[in-house]
Parts: C-alpha cells; sequence; structure tokens
C-alpha cells in the first residue's frame, strides 16, 4: 500500500473531523459502500456517530489496518490488544461502540464488542444490574419460567 | 445525543440478538429468567439457528468443541482442545436441578442422540427423563407397566424422519432394551424391547428382538437418528465366538443385520464405538493382554451396510483399557482421547488418555472416583437446533405428569 493513498476526513456527529487514510476507514462496510457510489466527495458525514466514539472506533481501525495480512505472532498481539481495547471501556461506551460498529458494518468490531459484553455477564443479577435491564415478569410468570429451567448447565 | 448513556435496552432487535447470540450455554438460564423479551428471543427458532452457529463459529476459531462428561453420576459440560501435545478438558459447568436438595441431581447413565440427552436417574426408581440442555426443557418418561426394571436396563435415544409438506420432522422414540441371562436357568436369555414414542407418549412392545447378544456394557452410539452396538453371537459358543456391528432403526424399528468389523475381535477383548459428527462411526479396539489400541473409522455407515477406511490410529496405551472405555476422536488433528478409570486400590482415579500418532501418549487425571459402580463417559455434543417434542394434550388424567 503507498505513502500517498488518498486521506479522506471522517465527520461526526458533533462536527468533529477526522482525517484518516482511505484504507483505515474502508474496513467501514458503510463508507466502502458511500466511497464507491461517489455520492460523498473527500469528506464523509457520519450522522450517528459522536467524536468520541468515532476516534476509538479510528483507533481499531488503524490497528486493524497495520497489522491485517502479516504472520502469526502479530495476529497474537492484535488478539491481546483488542483484549486491552474493550478491557476498561466503561458500559456505556461498550454499547456505543456497538452501534457504531453496527452502523459503520465493521463486522470485528462487531463481534470484538458484543463478545465484550457477552463476556461480562453470567449471572441474572448481573444482568438485571450491569445491563439495567428491568426484571418485568410478574409473580405467576417468574414461577413459570423457573418451572421451564428446573435443570440446566451452572457453574 | 452527545454524552447520552446507553444502555442494552436501547440496542435494536439484530444488535440485540448479536450481543445475546454470543452468551454461552451455561448461561442461557440466566438470559431466559431476565425479561419477558429475552425469553420470547431465546425460544425463538430463528434465533436458536444463530445462536447455536454463531456459538459453533467461535469454538471452530479456538479450535475447541463442547463434549457432555459424566463422572461420579454427575453430568459435565466440558470443552475440549486436542493437540498432541497440548491437550485440555476443562469443565464448564454442571448439571444442577433448582427441585433438589443442594441442586443436585445424580445421574446413572446418559445416552446423547441430536442434542438431547436422555438421563436415566441413579435412584431407587431409575427414573428416565429427556433434556435439551439448549433450552432448560426436561421431559420425565413414564415407565412401561408391563416390564419389571432392573439394573439390566439398557437405553438408546433416536429418531424417525416424518415428512411433511414443508420439510421433515424429527420424531424422537426411546428404547429400552434387556438381554440378560436368566440365572435359575443356564444359557436361556431373556429379551426384551421396548419403544416410548415421544409424540404420543406411550410405550410398546416390540415383537423383534436382536439376533444377537449386546452386552450389558455396550452404550450404544446414536448416528443420523439410529443406534449402533457391538454385538456378539451366543456366548455359550466360545469357539466361534464373533463380534460385529448391529444397528437398531428407529424408522422402521427393527433390528438390521450383522455388520462386519474391520478386525476379528474375541469375547475377551476390549470394544468401544465413538460418533465422529454426524457423518461417521469410529471403534476402539484393544486386545485381551495387549496395550496395543487400534481405532478405525467408516467410509460409510447406514443401518444395513458399513465399510470401514484404513487404520487411523495405533499406539500403545499405559494400561488396559477397561471395557467401558468411551472415546472421541479429532481426525483432522490424529488425536483421540479415551476416558476411563484407573484402580489403585482402595481409590480409583478416572483418567483421560491422549493417543496421537507416532506413538504420542499422555494420560491426564481427572480426579478421584468416588463412585464404585460408575464409569466416566465422554461424548461429543453438538445442541439441538429444534425443540423437543411435547406431548400432545390430551385428558388431564392421563398426561404424563410427574413433577420430580
Amino acid at each position: 500500500m503507498s505513502k500517498s493513498e488518498k486521506k479522506i476526513v471522517l465527520k461526526s456527529l458533533d462536527n468533529e473531523a477526522f482525517e484518516v487514510e482511505k484504507a483505515v476507514a474502508l474496513q467501514s462496510q458503510t463508507i466502502w459502500v458511500m466511497c464507491e457510489d461517489k455520492c460523498v466527495g473527500n469528506e464523509i458525514p457520519l450522522e450517528n456517530v459522536t467524536g468520541q466514539i468515532l476516534a476509538k472506533v479510528i483507533d481499531y481501525c488503524k490497528k486493524h489496518a497495520v497489522v491485517d495480512g502479516d504472520g502469526d505472532e502479530s495476529s497474537e498481539e492484535l488478539k491481546n490488544w483488542d483484549t486491552e481495547f474493550t478491557k476498561n471501556m466503561d458500559q456505556s461506551t461498550l454499547f456505543n461502540m456497538i452501534l457504531a460498529a453496527n452502523y459503520l458494518n465493521i463486522k470485528s468490531l462487531l463481534n470484538l464488542t458484543c463478545q465484550a459484553v457477552a463476556d461480562k455477564t453470567k449471572t441474572i443479577d448481573e444482568f438485571h444490574t450491569f445491563l439495567n435491564i428491568e426484571n418485568n415478569f410478574t409473580p405467576e410468570e417468574e414461577a413459570q419460567i423457573c418451572q421451564e429451567n428446573l435443570w440446566a448447565f451452572d457453574d | 445525543m452527545g454524552e447520552s448513556t446507553v444502555t442494552m435496552s436501547d440496542l435494536p432487535r439484530d444488535v440485540l440478538e448479536e450481543v445475546l447470540s454470543r452468551v454461552p450455554l451455561k448461561s442461557l438460564r440466566s438470559v431466559r429468567s431476565t425479561c419477558k423479551k429475552w425469553n420470547t428471543l431465546m425460544k425463538d427458532e430463528t434465533f436458536r439457528k444463530k445462536h447455536i452457529a454463531d456459538q459453533e463459529k467461535s469454538a471452530a476459531e479456538k479450535d475447541e468443541f463442547l463434549a457432555i462428561m459424566v463422572m461420579d453420576f454427575r453430568v459435565y459440560l466440558t470443552s475440549v482442545s486436542l493437540d498432541n501435545f497440548d491437550t485440555s478438558i476443562n469443565q464448564l459447568a454442571k448439571l444442577i436441578s433448582l427441585n433438589d436438595a443442594n441442586h443436585q441431581v445424580d445421574i446413572s447413565r446418559v445416552f446423547h442422540c441430536d442434542g438431547l440427552l436422555l438421563c436415566v436417574t441413579e435412584d431407587m426408581d431409575s427414573r428416565l427423563v429427556v433434556w435439551d440442555p439448549y433450552s432448560g426443557q426436561t421431559r420425565w418418561i413414564e415407565q412401561p407397566r408391563s416390564s419389571s426394571y432392573c439394573f439390566y436396563d439398557r437405553y438408546a435415544l433416536g429418531y424417525e424422519m416424518e415428512k411433511k409438506k414443508n420439510g421433515s420432522l424429527r420424531r424422537h422414540k426411546i428404547l429400552r432394551l434387556l438381554d440378560v441371562y436368566d440365572t435359575s436357568r443356564v444359557g436361556v436369555p431373556i429379551r426384551e424391547c421396548e419403544i416410548y414414542s415421544l409424540k404420543s407418549s406411550s410405550w410398546k412392545v416390540l415383537r423383534e428382538t436382536p439376533t444377537c447378544y449386546i452386552h450389558f456394557n455396550q452404550r450404544g452410539v446414536s448416528l443420523k437418528g439410529n443406534t449402533y452396538w457391538c454385538g456378539e453371537l451366543e456366548p455359550a459358543d466360545i469357539l466361534h465366538w464373533r463380534s460385529f456391528l448391529v444397528c437398531f432403526d428407529f424408522t422402521t424399528e427393527r433390528f438390521g443385520p450383522h455388520m462386519n468389523l474391520p478386525f476379528h475381535a474375541t469375547y475377551d477383548d476390549t470394544l468401544a464405538f465413538s460418533r465422529v459428527r454426524e457423518e461417521q462411526l469410529a471403534v476402539l479396539l484393544q486386545r485381551r493382554g495387549t496395550l496395543r489400541v487400534e481405532i478405525w473409522v467408516t467410509t460409510k455407515i447406514e443401518p444395513k451396510d458399513v465399510s470401514w477406511s484404513k487404520l487411523f490410529l495405533e499406539v500403545d496405551t499405559m494400561g488396559p483399557l477397561s471395557n467401558a472405555v468411551s472415546f472421541f476422536i479429532d481426525q483432522k488433528k490424529e488425536v483421540a482421547v479415551a476416558f476411563d478409570k484407573n484402580n489403585f486400590l482402595p481409590i480409583s482415579i478416572n483418567v483421560a488418555y491422549i493417543m496421537g500418532n507416532n506413538g504420542y501418549h499422555k494420560k491426564l487425571d481427572l480426579g478421584e472416583s468416588r463412585e464404585d459402580n460408575c464409569w466416566p463417559l465422554a461424548c461429543c455434543y453438538v445442541p439441538s437446533s429444534v425443540q423437543m417434542e411435547q406431548p400432545a394434550r390430551r385428558s388431564k388424567r392421563k398426561r404424563n405428569q410427574i413433577v420430580y
């Protein structure tokens, strides 16, 4: 990939502009389609992503654009980088990243962030507290669910 | 939108599915019990298929697969990663029953077919239950009135494909087989076969019984809905002893012909079968008095026809295997793992032997076995992509209402 590769500008919902190499940005299928359609100039407005989140997405894409196609050692390194990347994200950032990855259509990032949420929760209480999901079963329904799940694999 | 807080409830349905399809099997009860929306989603057939496919994909990326293990009457979900020099067997979760004290339930035997587990409880009644570990559903099976249950009963779970306008449906059935010798009349076999249909919730006695002896230790292996056993000609004729493969076809509800094994085995050799994905059957042989283990794999397997490939693996083990041994293989990696018990009286140890080509052999210690009558069992597990049949709605009096 030549260094003289064209650069493009990604503009966030809150009007923050990021100049990135095309190869980095094109990991997003959504941006790829926009560029193909030539419906945009050099500047691509992303109406669903804030600057704070977009910066993180670009970090991810930069890391993956550099290492892709290299040997085994770097894929191991990339895995560790991915783990660190999501490790300290707060819950809201993680969900914003999921929404951004979904909107921008970056499969590997969607996979990484969804897996991070799935890995962080195990018990019903964790689903209720960590993920803020309201328990909306009536006592009768709760008894019914319990009856339907008498046997299970559990830790 | 700027700094607004986003929670899981804000995710659109397709994105929510992306997250939940990555939740491991052992957390599914928690997911179903979290809220109405998630419980409904988990029961959706399309989501179920996606979840199973995603889990399989992620396991394949990590080069792992799931297995069910029974040790000391407890059922475990384990993840197995096979490699000549770096094999690991990790217990992920244990079967628990909310209705029992300590949440524990003892299972003496397990038979796996099509993602469903047929379990026999380890208690005086030896109750039968079909359990779908994916959906959490259990279905208790009433016992046939005609027969007297005994320790020597063997069970197998299978299915018949029922053709429907839009595709076909799996109709699950349970086979009960009793094949023992009447101790009061030497040499007189008692053979009883009964079959239970999950659709009709009823047992019926099969007039036709196998034309061979199926040893009590034989666990049987399910492949494409049918069950394969090692059959033997009458033990009275030891000189002309012959072992062969025999299949119970759950569609015709009959035992098939005697089919060849890739070797000639005698009555005191150790023989075991294993399923290789949903495609093939593998057989393990260790001749009496030797440590050499041979494993062969089928190239073609049907209820009435079998052909065997060349030898898959040949290796010496560290000790003789018992005839309750169970095993599975990874064809790509050319590795086999056998599960057995080592008796170093007064204690017994559950062990796994990892066997590879080039004579590679290693023993893994799986801990002390405190139950004399329970040999470790392991089989590969792939969740079922369809819901188990529930009993047809009948009058309340007749409905299967055993509650555990």
